[in-house]
């Protein structure tokens, strides 16, 4: 298939040629890795066809197989043109093209056979390393030797990025891949996660954005034969990513374990970013003023200019989510596995479409087969595209935001089965476009060779003069000092600086792997578990352990910090199941964990499920201590402790002290009566009115707050609420001294009210109050009764009883005891006098204030039922009837 | 509430000892890029700036494209 005869043009043509047949394979794989999300059975249970296997053949096929190859392509093609001379050798051009689809396709094999090095987008093995580092310094080699020997003085701004790309990009792959240390490609601890997201989000920066930049900058000019708007902008654009890009690394791991100033030159880096990127887009923009119905009759333009918005939109997303507040909310989702695919395929990929269209009937001679599978490629593969991304992104708000109330991670997986399906759907459009795409190439290059019908196909005849070329080479040394040294200077900064400086030692959950437990982890990386599981305990994560430290990672190597929660985080797994459960769990998922979509990994012998049993079983480490049933207190909460602790404490030791508790039970009571009764009861046992419209029930504040690890816990949820539940963040609507008054009173449920005003104060009150002759302005009638019981059932009896006795379920902890009514209700002698003991409460008791909860009729109607039902016949009659 | 106000102080931090390394490397660089702009101005590589981007138009001409 490919030209050995080393034409002029062969290199990029075979370059492009490749290009096309990665394509197909690595996003037909992508196809399969979609369906497998909603029928995760499809494909059977070879170990090869596994989720786990093929990510990473998708990931780097398309990064390394389709993208590279394309845009490598488009660089051969490019440089000779602009420098005014022929490329230094084809024939070393094409050695290359071997060479990269070499080490490609023996990756790819080796991937599929679990040959991986479990870093995500440097999961090759070091071989492949070897083989691509060194095929980069090749076409690099041949790339600048034909600069050197241009006939052109002035360098166009693609030559800077193409120059700028070989000079950095070998230098990333190397520290990046940690070549130095070839058994793992890794290093020890939490530092490898910098060096790991250094050349993660470089293979975007300092790969295919500058590689891709050169493209846009050569082809739109050339199609719309309109100069580049500004070549001053150009220049500030690549001197700034240079710069800028290269340390935006660390942007990935904002929730991680590594040093804050690292994440905030990230941040700043990644906020900078748009700099490049806005002086990119406006030198798009105003270059196709006046050209734009160029869009409408040039497919290849119209591939290109989708690919610029494209990209665009991808950069500012991705300065958006690099700030704390955003990432922390959008982190591990499919948001960002939208967001990876909206650069790379619907940027970059886009591009090399366009190019593709572009280039073939130049570096061939013959024209494409058929323009209208080309216009139906571009609008599958558009459409397909902004569906594909948008159920991503939507995917990934659902997951974030179900993640944010501390839903786990399983449940909300359910609740993404239509997307899923959707997002295949859509996903297979895109397919689709791309083998009416490879439809179109077989048969355009099946074809014959036709004589020009007009200047688009003729193969370009290039200058050969080349006079003064050493005069010519003046720029390339100011050009290597300055972008080299700025990209240096920002290495140091963001890769030197943080491997000399991290150096945490072991954590208290941190440990050395047995045998068993090695094992357990090689078997976790070859099959790719990493990719759905993190391990790492975020500071918004609660109830899934504490928050990761960078000494639990000292014995990891390769660090597996994960990019996406999938499945749940297994950080500090270790002890949470049985291990027998994670035997069980890896040779049928579903059998205990029915909604997962995990791989049946049933092909694994018995000594490897208990090797991967083994591991998991003492990740965090194995915990199997019995009170770890509470969440941990975020830092912000920790140790907070009540500040009404003397009030409580010397509530005896004066008048004044005396006063000042009944004031803090007193006004305790109200705040708690307007906001919590609703849920937890007037007796904090958990059956308030609305207690019966929530799926998870309120807590018994009696029993929940006897069980806090410290009243910090206590503080931390009032103010913050519980995710998942109704408790709301109170935070929002009541100061700190008024949450601590409600923490205060309800802690009365549990230790009991110090009873500091006396009964008879109350008493007095309410015999002063009725002998103003307040009479109830309800009919004694069923009907109110009725209703007085319901209210009296609903919010009296759980500490009255509903006999009135005063042994509700809540009456073993109230203290003072609550009244029994069938004994207390003949001592009243009016009906005001009940009036005012129910509306105002009993100081120093957990009796509440009803005017504050219940209507004047509600009252009335409560105390109907009390009276007729509770008191003596005669007394009632007596007092009451009327 | 930030992730910052929740960080635990296990967050590595520097080494006095290493502001040097630093503060060296910080000067380096501060001197070395005014003194390749000011070169860069001298030799003329900031004449004609624009100038390659009417020229690439203009060698697809040349070539027939």
């Amino acid at each position: 298939m490919f030209n050995i005869e080393f034409k002029e043009n062969s290199s990029s043509k075979n370059f492009l040629i490749s290009s096309i047949f990665w394509l197909i394979l690595f996003t037909t794989f992508g196809f399969i890795l979609a369906i497998k999300f909603f029928a995760p059975e499809f494909l059977g249970q070879t170990s090869w066809l596994t989720f786990g296997r093929i990510r990473p053949m998708h990931v780097n096929g398309v990064t390394f197989g389709f993208l590279s190859t394309g845009i490598i392509g488009i660089a051969y093609y490019i440089v000779p043109r602009l420098t005014g001379t022929k490329l230094y050798s084809e024939k070393l051009g094409n050695l290359t093209v071997l060479l990269w689809d070499f080490a490609i396709a023996t990756g790819t094999v080796l991937l599929g056979l679990g040959y991986t090095q479990g870093r995500e987008y440097a999961e090759y093995i070091w071989m492949i390393d070897v083989a691509i580092v060194i095929t980069l310094l090749l076409i690099g080699y041949n790339i600048f030797k034909t600069i050197l020997n241009r006939t052109e003085r002035k360098l166009y701004a693609s030559i800077w990025y193409i120059m700028g790309t070989f000079l950095t990009f070998p230098i990333v792959y190397f520290i990046g891949n940690v070549m130095w240390h070839p058994d793992t490609g890794s290093l020890q601890g939490a530092a490898d996660g910098v060096f790991n997201w250094f050349y993660g989000h470089n293979v975007l920066g300092l790969w295919f954005t500058t590689l891709g930049i050169a493209g846009w900058y050569y082809f739109i000019p050339v199609i719309t034969k309109r100069p580049l708007y500004s070549h001053l902008l150009s220049m500030i654009s690549f001197f700034s990513i240079v710069f800028v890009y290269t340390g935006v690394g660390a942007h990935h791991l904002l929730q991680a374990p590594i040093p804050e100033w690292l994440k905030t030159i990230a941040i700043v880096n990644s906020g900078l970013m748009m700099v490049p990127v806005l002086a990119f887009i406006t030198n798009i923009l105003l270059t196709m003023r006046g050209s734009w119905n160029c869009f409408i009759k040039s497919i290849p333009l119209r591939f290109m200019l989708i690919g610029t918005v494209f990209y665009f939109l991808a950069s500012a997303q991705g300065t958006f989510q690099a700030f704390r507040e955003t990432n922390m909310y959008l982190h591990f989702s499919q948001w960002t596995v939208g967001h990876a695919h909206l650069a790379l395929l619907g940027g970059f990929g886009f591009l090399v479409f366009g190019a593709v269209y572009f280039l073939v009937p130049r570096v061939t001679g013959k024209e494409i087969y058929s323009s209208r599978l080309t216009s139906y490629h571009f609008w599958f593969s558009t459409l397909g595209f902004i569906l594909f991304f948008s159920f991503m992104t939507i995917m990934g708000l659902i997951q974030n935001s179900g993640w944010f109330q501390n839903i786990s991670v399983a449940t909300v997986l359910l609740q993404l089965k239509p997307y899923f399906i959707g997002r295949a759907l859509a996903g297979g459009m895109i397919v689709l476009g791309q083998y009416i795409f490879f439809y179109n190439m077989l048969m355009t290059f099946r074809g014959e060779a036709k004589p020009a019908k007009e200047p688009s196909v003729v193969p370009p005849k290039l200058k050969r003069i080349q006079v003064k070329v050493e005069k010519y080479r003046e720029s390339v040394p100011l050009f290597a000092i300055g972008g080299l040294g700025l990209f240096l200077t920002m290495v140091f900064i963001v890769v030197i600086l943080p491997y000399l400086l991290m150096d945490s030692p072991p954590s208290d959950i941190a440990h050395p792997y047995t045998v068993d437990q090695a094992r357990g982890r090689q078997l976790f990386i070859s099959n790719g578990c990493m990719y759905c599981h993190s391990q790492f305990v975020r500071p918004q994560d609660w109830g899934i352990g504490r928050i990761s430290q960078p000494g639990d990672y000292f014995y990891d190597k390769p660090l597996l910090l994960g990019t996406e929660r999938t499945g749940p985080d297994l950080a500090q797994i270790g002890g949470a199941r049985p291990p027998l459960w994670d035997i069980m769990h890896h040779k049928n998922p579903r059998s205990v964990s029915p909604g997962s979509i995990m791989p049946n990994f049933s092909y694994l012998s018995d000594q490897d499920l208990n090797d991967l049993k083994a591991y998991v079983d003492g990740l965090g480490t194995r915990n199997l201590e019995t009170q770890d049933f509470q969440p941990l207190v975020p830092e912000l909460y920790s140790g907070r402790q009540n500040i009404y602790n003397d009030t409580i404490a010397n509530v005896n030791s004066s008048n004044e002290s005396r006063t000042e508790y009944a004031d803090l039970i007193d006004e305790g009571k109200i705040l708690f009566s307007l906001r919590c009764l609703p849920c937890h009861g007037a007796s904090g046992i958990g059956q308030g009115p609305y207690a019966r419209h929530v799926n998870q029930h309120p807590a018994n504040l009696n029993d929940r707050i006897s069980n806090f690890p410290g009243v910090d816990y206590n503080f931390w949820r009032v103010m913050e609420g519980v995710p998942g539940t109704a408790m709301p963040p109170w935070k929002l609507s009541l100061t700190e001294e008024a949450i601590w008054k409600i923490i205060s009173y309800e802690k009365t449920f549990v230790d009991g009210v110090v009873r500091v005003i006396p009964g008879n104060f109350s008493d007095s009150e309410a015999i002063d109050f009725g002998n103003k002759g307040i009479k109830s302005p309800i009919k004694q009638d069923d009907i109110n009764f009725t209703d007085g019981m319901k209210i009296f059932n609903l919010y009296c009896a759980q500490c009255h009883g509903v006999d009135g006795h005063g042994d509700g379920p809540a009456a073993v902890y109230i203290d003072p005891q609550p009244a029994n009514f069938t004994e207390t209700s003949n001592n009243f002698q009016t009906q005001g006098q009940w009036f005012w003991k129910l509306s105002e409460g009993v100081e120093t008791t957990n009796m509440p204030p009803w005017k504050y909860v219940l209507t004047e009729d509600d009252r009335w109607k409560a105390i109907y039922y009390i009276q007729k039902n509770f008191s003596d016949p005669g007394v009632f009659d007596e007092k009451w009837r009327s | 509430m930030l992730p910052g106000d929740m960080m635990t102080d296990t967050m590595m931090s520097i080494d006095p000892g290493d502001y040097t390394i630093i503060l060296i490397s910080s000067v380096i660089i501060l001197l070395i890029f005014p003194i390749l702009l000011y070169w860069g101005w001298k030799k003329g590589q900031f004449k004609d700036l624009e100038e390659a981007k009417y020229r690439m138009i203009e060698m697809e001409d040349e070539n027939g494209n």
